[in-house]
């Protein structure tokens, strides 16, 4: 009988490591000075965020080519940075990482 | 029955190894141990790599038009690492999970290849700088001063331009004694100090603090060495009444980063520049500092790609001299050997995050800086700092970067 049980529970083991759970990624954040973590799926980030980040690049690009650079400016327009960010306590989803974007332009003198 | 708990608890065990996290020893909060060891940690090597897989994935797999002057240059993420060891890309409390940053394509603008090329460890590169030098003349400083006074007085915040301007000056002399100190430290081997920058924050009288009391327009003041030179006025080895208190702790600094080629890292990265930030003692003497309070500025080192032939290091004559270390009002001393530990502990988990970070060949973005923030601890030890820690020491290991 125990050893009936036993391998029971070897086989329970193996079957656990066989059927591995589908890998993730740990999205944390600091929320009043507490630190939130949300587990994500690899698959469910990926699917989220390529679209995202495609439009995003389309949009970014399409502005600033209609950016135009003229001789007599003093300060040039060199880099442009977009940093996307999530704020307060949400359900941290891979959607709330646009809940604030925050650009930034970089111009340099001549 | 016995042998039933047994395997039970086997199964519990084998769970909790999988259990991805980053060793205690490396955090350094709690444990005695100054050095680094290495430990059996299969899990966490495989949960970052699917975190960087995951990115390489997901950057590689958008399809990105380039046909615009503009293009995407290169992405940030941050890695955090909360108090009991979990990791993960960090979201909210002000910091962007994700920056991307885009540059004008080469022959879009002559600036290009200038800015690239400055500094290959971006910063945050949205504060506007004002470069002081040691041998400008008020005229000069005033001068500089001028464009980006007007930046700060354009948010419309600020409203005393005169005072403004009055302060940023006297800030600016003050700035330059430092410099000309970091600029007198003897050069001890490869490593040299090379950027030494402090952070402004400008109230709406004009005012300005060294550290942020509340609503005010940011400011950085910024020094640049771009070449290492050997001090000439001086023959080693130097004795303490030719050099000042703070060309002694620059000097310490460098001399003690050359335990760093002793960390052999994979994957064609090299350790190759360090930030530390400094607080200020009542007599101006540079001190190493943590937490935001206490940190008024920050020094930049780097190390010399090229080694020239038969040089011979020249050396200090009191290598005894401790570093101090402040946080919160409390001043220890940490002496140089528990630093240069402290050096390599800090190395020998960078290495860690290196050696995993191989790139696919054919992929449209390659991981080229991994950036590592250390908290000194007054013990001495060092750990990975933790969320809402205190960042003391930043190593950076590049590849596939012109210095």
């Amino acid at each position: 009988m125990t050893k009936r049980i036993s391998l029971f529970f070897l086989v329970v083991f193996f079957y656990s490591c066989e059927q591995a759970p589908e890998e993730s990624i740990k999205i944390l954040s600091l929320v009043n000075g507490q630190t939130v973590q949300k587990e994500i799926s690899t698959n469910h980030f990926k699917n989220s965020f390529i679209p995202l980040f495609q439009n995003m690049n389309d949009e970014v690009t399409k502005s600033l080519s209609l950016y135009e650079e003229k001789d007599d400016m003093p300060w040039v327009l060199n880099r442009v940075s977009v940093g996307l960010t999530a704020e307060a306590e949400v359900d941290l989803q891979i959607a709330e990482l646009t809940g604030e974007a925050k650009f930034e332009l970089r111009f340099q003198r001549r | 029955m016995h042998k039933k708990v047994i395997l039970l608890i086997l199964v519990l065990m084998s769970h909790q190894l999988l259990a991805a996290r980053i060793p205690k020893n490396w955090l350094g909060k709690n444990e005695i141990s100054r050095t680094f060891s290495k430990e059996d940690n299969l899990s966490l090597e495989k949960s970052y790599q699917n975190l960087l897989q995951t990115q390489e994935d997901v950057f590689s797999k958008a399809v990105l038009n380039d046909n615009r002057n503009w293009y995407l240059q290169s992405i940030f993420t941050e890695i955090a690492v909360e108090a009991e060891g979990e990791f993960g890309i960090l979201a909210g409390g002000g910091e962007a999970a994700l920056e991307f940053v885009w540059i004008r394509k080469a022959g879009q603008s002559v600036l290009n290849t200038k800015i690239n090329s400055k500094d290959p460890i971006e910063d945050d590169g949205e504060i506007p700088s004002l470069e002081i030098r040691s041998e400008m003349n008020e005229e000069s400083i005033q001068r500089e001063i001028e464009p980006i006074a007007q930046i700060a007085l354009a948010s419309g915040f600020i409203k005393n331009k005169n005072k403004l301007l009055r302060n940023l000056i006297n800030q600016a002399k003050e700035f330059q004694t430092v410099i000309r100190d970091i600029e007198n430290s003897p050069v001890l081997g490869p490593w040299y100090a090379y950027k030494y920058q402090l952070e402004l924050y400008v109230s709406a009288e004009g005012e300005i603090s060294l550290i942020n009391l509340g609503a005010s327009v940011r400011l950085r003041m910024e020094w640049w060495r771009l070449q290492k030179i050997k001090s000439q006025n001086i023959v080693s080895p130097y004795r303490p009444m030719e050099l000042s208190p703070n060309a002694t702790f620059v000097s310490h600094l460098a001399e003690d980063l050359k335990v760093l080629n002793q960390v052999n890292l994979e994957n064609d990265f090299k350790l190759n520049f360090m930030k530390i930030g400094i607080g200020k003692t009542v007599k101006g003497n540079l001190i190493i500092a943590k937490g935001k309070s206490k940190i008024v500025g920050s020094l930049f080192f780097r190390r010399d790609e090229v080694k020239p032939e038969h040089f011979t290091e020249p050396k200090l004559d009191f290598d005894e001299q401790p570093y101090a270390l402040v946080e919160n009002d409390e001043i220890v001393q940490i002496k140089r050997p528990a630093m240069k530990q402290a050096l390599i502990k800090s190395s020998e988990i960078l290495k860690f995050f290196t050696n995993k970070a191989k790139s696919k060949k054919d992929s449209l973005f390659e991981l080229n800086v991994i950036e590592g923030e250390f908290e000194l601890f007054t013990t001495g030890n060092v750990g990975l700092v933790t969320i809402g820690g205190s960042v003391g020491v930043t190593l950076f290991a590049t590849r596939n970067v012109i210095i």
